[in-house]
């Protein structure tokens, strides 16, 4: 699977786990940067990427997401491991 | 805050449970209606409800669930609980003037986002007739 495709799925997530109607992500794109994703839909979009995926983050990976790309980047990484 | 478990994550586990009883009666289904402006006849007039095949008027699915909230908020984790979701389905109807049963019991918790999940079942208890079964997900705040 391409970065791309990763990114395109990622973002159908967090629409609909934040109910939004609209929403471009980029990799460069923070949640704080995105209405609603606080800290608990955090948890939510985190869980929904992880059963999407079929894959699983450690706590020390999760602490180390700053950006749409690194949730995308790590996620891509363990689908094509 | 008095009766109010004070859990932190680390010290819960898989299995733990909670229970509590509440009476449920036709002042307690009114008060919701008001509460919430449902009125539908099957919540307010026996004759409707007797007309489609119940043997009373019957509490509000929402209502039987609220008896959960206490579990989460007082017991499992209690005062450290942020409750991120819940989900029930209703097995049976709830006639008035009857004693409840509400079981919480742990089911998972993932220590990465300090979360558990904590299913409920709902029972009439003279009769152990299952009313309503959920589950809660719920962050902890420490």
């Amino acid at each position: 699977m391409e970065k791309n495709e990763v990114l395109s799925k990622m973002t159908e997530i967090v629409k609909e786990v934040l109910d939004l109607d609209e929403l471009t992500l980029t990799e460069a794109t923070t949640a704080s940067e995105v209405e609603d994703w606080d800290s608990i839909m955090h948890v939510e979009i985190i869980v929904a990427v992880e059963e999407e995926f079929n894959v699983k983050f450690s706590t020390l990976e999760i602490e180390k997401f700053e950006t749409v790309g690194d949730i995308v980047g790590l996620t891509n990484q363990k689908i094509n491991q | 805050m008095s009766n109010i478990a004070t859990y932190k994550f680390e010290e819960l586990s898989v299995g733990m449970q909670a229970e509590m009883t509440h009476y449920v009666g036709e002042e307690e289904i009114s008060k919701f209606c008001k509460l919430t402006g449902d009125v539908h006849p099957l919540h307010t007039s026996l004759e409707y409800a007797t007309a489609h095949g119940f043997d009373n008027i019957i509490a509000h699915g929402l209502l039987i669930s609220s008896y959960s909230s206490g579990i989460v908020g007082l017991s499992l984790p209690g005062e450290n609980a942020i409750i991120i979701s819940q989900e029930f389905k209703y097995r049976n109807p709830l006639y008035p003037d009857n004693q409840i049963v509400v079981v919480g019991k742990i089911v998972e918790l993932d220590e990465r986002f300090k979360t558990i999940k904590v299913d409920i079942k709902i029972r009439v208890m003279e009769s152990s007739k299952l009313i309503a079964t959920g589950q809660y997900k719920v962050k902890l705040r420490n």
